[in-house]
């Protein structure tokens, strides 16, 4: 669990902005909306995955359920 | 360390979520639950370290189990009704935080109940 997902989300919100800015110069905006769309969803499953990892392990430690 | 690996992490995520609060404030979100997930794992490992001396100690002092589990779960509750609600309220959302707290200090009274009839009952037996 080193800081490398960190630097996972940190690229794809950069990325993000830049095809938005991009698209928004070639008056692309529903194109733009889309890519935004579909990066949250990217990082949301990955902060998801490492959630779910989370709440495995505390649930284990503490004897929850 | 752990210490600085803590520090490392929670300093990186308020960095990138700073980064990013500019143009995609959505994102600042995730990096901050990222960062709050990793930090938890971190300090996990040495909390079970915690629980493992304390279980070697209720075993000895002949304590019965059951209280001990009680306590255990009201811990994790308590651990992760915290790392709830502080996130609502980064993402500014301070009623639904409050309700989180809410809720995780019900469950812990709930919880804390076959706790509180075994104290009246030893001491009932003590009397």
């Amino acid at each position: 669990m080193d800081a490398s997902i960190l630097f996972k989300l940190a690229g794809l919100g950069l990325i993000t902005s830049m095809i938005n800015t991009l698209l928004k110069k070639s008056d692309k905006d529903e194109i733009a909306t889309l890519v935004t769309l579909s990066a949250l969803v990217l990082g949301l499953l990955t902060v998801l995955d490492m959630i779910a990892g989370l709440f495995d392990s505390i649930r284990s430690v503490f004897q929850l359920y | 360390m752990q210490i600085f690996q803590v520090i490392g992490v929670g300093l990186l995520g308020v960095i990138i979520s700073g980064l990013l609060k500019k143009d995609k404030p959505e994102f600042t979100l995730l990096v901050l639950l990222a960062s709050g997930v990793m930090i938890l794992v971190i300090l996990l490992s040495s909390l079970t370290e915690v629980i493992n001396a304390f279980a070697t100690l209720v075993h000895q002092a002949g304590l019965d189990n059951e209280l001990f589990a009680g306590v255990l779960k009201i811990i994790g509750i308590g651990y992760l009704t915290e790392y709830a609600a502080s996130m609502c309220t980064d993402c500014g959302a301070g009623s639904v935080a409050t309700k989180i707290q809410l809720g995780g200090k019900i469950t812990i009274f709930l919880m804390g109940l076959p706790i509180i009839q075994a104290l009246v009952n030893t001491i009932a037996q003590l009397l």
